[in-house]
């Protein structure tokens, strides 16, 4: 009797030492057949369903803006993989926009050398941090934001069943989003049924695969389709939104005009394209590296002479991409609207 | 399951098979340390809004004046062994007054010096969401280059020569190249050892004179820098001379 009491009292003290909130649902994160190891491992913030789900209402509450109207899901649309469908750059407070084009949410864990096209957020967690209290996005300081989620009725409970008591502070709320965002996992696209051989590749795919391989992957390397690296591809520069890239974070002139190589998983679905988002079409985009590329000081060495290819190889192409869609994940009501 | 857990499980189970009615020692060993800085502007004691000058005869009021200290260490006496103090980060504000002084446990012994950070280090600066005086509501946290602001001043002066004549210090960078952090060691003076006592608190008092960020190592006029809000040479130049900001006040056991 003693024993088992022990037992059950000690299981309750591991959940304390790990942190976890008594009664919690721990989640799988399941890494993908080929995928490396993530960058972001959930260390201090094991996640839970109780923790997703509040995640989950935070990323779609408008009370993270500073008036009601910009919650995280209303640049990051799930029908787009979670980028801004259609729009170069997104909405914010006031009739304003954002400087660059909001990238899909998938397969966040793994992104290394820094969040966003400059690298400039260094850890999941702290990424809300930047939109929350942009002024041209959501507008709003974290200590008001924190004081909205403890007015209202719906949360107190939510972050005790994920926390393990009612207090509500920017760490849980943060730690929550990230769990939810970080479980966003793209790995189901007919690209990777191919992989696995349970689909092939119609002939016009599988040339366009062959030429994504021959003319695309340094940058856009599988299984990710992103390198992680920050790179000038020849965009002349926009004298309107001057935006510098790397260069703002870390301060070298080597690193003027680069931008972090975006991963090309849904990339069917996630335009338009480019850092400011001014390509509104994937041809669009062939057609810049084959014609357009400018020879700048800090532009790729890769992409420099430009990169040429048929016209049929483009099509070919262009329809290889799109088997990068992962409609399962788009789909999945899991990472919808809460009722 | 972590090996900590099982080694719980088994030391719990252990424990609640033995006997209970031994009585737990009150007596821990340790004895508590108050670390109190005094903000000043040379040698007057900080008051926001008051004007000062600076070596350069420039005028500042300060608005905000804020600083992390962390990682907190004693020497030991006689034996010149380090001692760490249980894991800190503290945010001094000039406008909190609370803020000022905070306790310390450690093993009674005697003492001969205080190091500590000035800022927060690079580990934590990569951790993701913190808590305490490292939540992002203290003000201290940039979010579009993710790290801490290590010092903080905020104010005005006639030299300023953008809007509202503000002085702007937001001195921030923790990688390698841009680090504003600074290892600040406090000897005590020759002979002047302390020695902690059962039940008492020993007293350290720091000095930190916020006019000292202005010269020292590099000339930083406001007239010429009125503004410094990312990582850099210029931050780094006014951590060079901010090392500079502390010195010892008087350490005893009363």
């Amino acid at each position: 009797m003693i024993t088992i009491t022990g037992i059950v009292l000690v299981s309750e003290a591991c959940r304390k030492h790990e942190g976890l909130a008594p009664g919690s649902d721990v989640l799988q994160f399941t890494i993908p057949a080929g995928f490396p190891e993530p960058a972001y491992n959930f260390q201090n913030n094991t996640p839970t369903q109780q923790g997703f789900d509040l995640g989950r209402k935070l990323f779609y509450d408008g009370q993270l803006s500073v008036d009601g109207n910009f919650p995280c899901a209303s640049c990051h649309q799930q029908f787009a993989a979670f980028s801004t469908f259609d729009h170069p750059r997104s909405h914010g407070f006031n009739n304003q926009f954002t400087l660059r084009n909001a990238p899909g949410l998938f397969n966040m864990a793994w992104v290394t050398q820094g969040l966003h096209w400059d690298g400039g957020v260094n850890n999941l967690e702290v990424q809300p941090l930047a939109p929350l209290t942009a002024p041209n996005e959501m507008a709003e300081t974290v200590e008001n934001v924190v004081n909205k989620l403890k007015a209202d009725p719906a949360y107190p409970g939510m972050f005790k069943a994920a926390f393990g008591d009612e207090t509500i502070n920017s760490q849980r709320m943060l730690k929550a989003i990230a769990q939810f965002v970080g479980m966003m996992i793209s790995a189901d696209s007919k690209y990777d049924r191919v992989k696995k051989g349970q689909e092939q590749f119609s002939p016009e795919e599988q040339g366009g695969y062959a030429t994504f391989q021959a003319k695309c992957a340094v940058c856009h390397a599988e299984p990710l389709f992103t390198d992680n690296s920050f790179r000038n591809t020849g965009l002349p520069i926009n004298e309107y939104l001057n935006d510098f890239g790397r260069m703002r974070i870390t301060n070298k002139p080597e690193d003027s005009l680069k931008f972090k190589v975006p991963s090309l998983r849904n990339v069917n679905i996630t335009g338009p394209y480019g850092h400011d988002g001014r390509f509104y079409s994937i041809g669009a985009v062939i057609d810049h590296y084959r014609f357009s590329v400018v020879d700048g000081p800090t532009t790729d060495p890769i992409v420099k002479n430009g990169i040429s290819m048929s016209d049929d190889e483009k099509d070919n192409l262009i329809l290889f991409l799109r088997t990068l869609t992962d409609t399962t994940f788009v789909n999945n009501t899991r990472f919808s609207q809460p009722e | 399951m972590k090996t900590g857990c099982y080694l719980l499980m088994i030391c719990s189970v252990l424990v609640l098979s033995a006997s209970c009615s031994k009585d737990k020692s009150d007596e821990s060993g340790n004895a508590s340390i108050r670390v109190t800085f005094v903000n000043l502007a040379g040698h007057d004691t900080m008051q926001l809004g008051s004007i000062y000058h600076n070596t350069f005869g420039e005028d500042l009021s300060f608005q905000k004046f804020k600083y992390y200290i962390s990682n907190i260490r004693f020497t030991e006496y006689p034996s010149g062994r380090t001692i760490n103090a249980p894991e800190t980060y503290h945010l001094v504000d000039q406008a909190d007054p609370s803020t000022y002084s905070f306790l310390l446990q450690i093993p009674i012994t005697s003492l001969s010096g205080i190091t500590y950070l000035l800022g927060v280090d690079s580990t934590r600066n990569v951790s993701g969401a913190q808590t305490g005086d490292l939540d992002p509501t203290r003000d201290m946290f940039w979010t579009w280059n993710s790290g801490y602001i290590m010092a903080k001043i905020e104010g005005n002066s006639t030299f300023s020569s953008v809007a509202d004549q503000a002085v702007t210090l937001h001195i921030g960078g923790f990688r390698t190249g841009e680090d504003v952090t600074r290892n600040i060691s406090l000897p005590f003076p020759s002979g002047s050892n302390v020695r902690m006592e059962d039940g008492k608190t020993t007293q350290i008092f720091i000095n930190a004179d916020a006019l000292t960020w202005f010269s020292g190592a590099h000339d930083l006029k406001i007239a010429e820098h009125p503004t410094c809000t990312t990582p850099g040479i210029l931050a780094t130049n006014y951590a060079d001379n901010y090392t500079r900001m502390f010195t010892l006040g008087s350490v005893y056991t009363p």
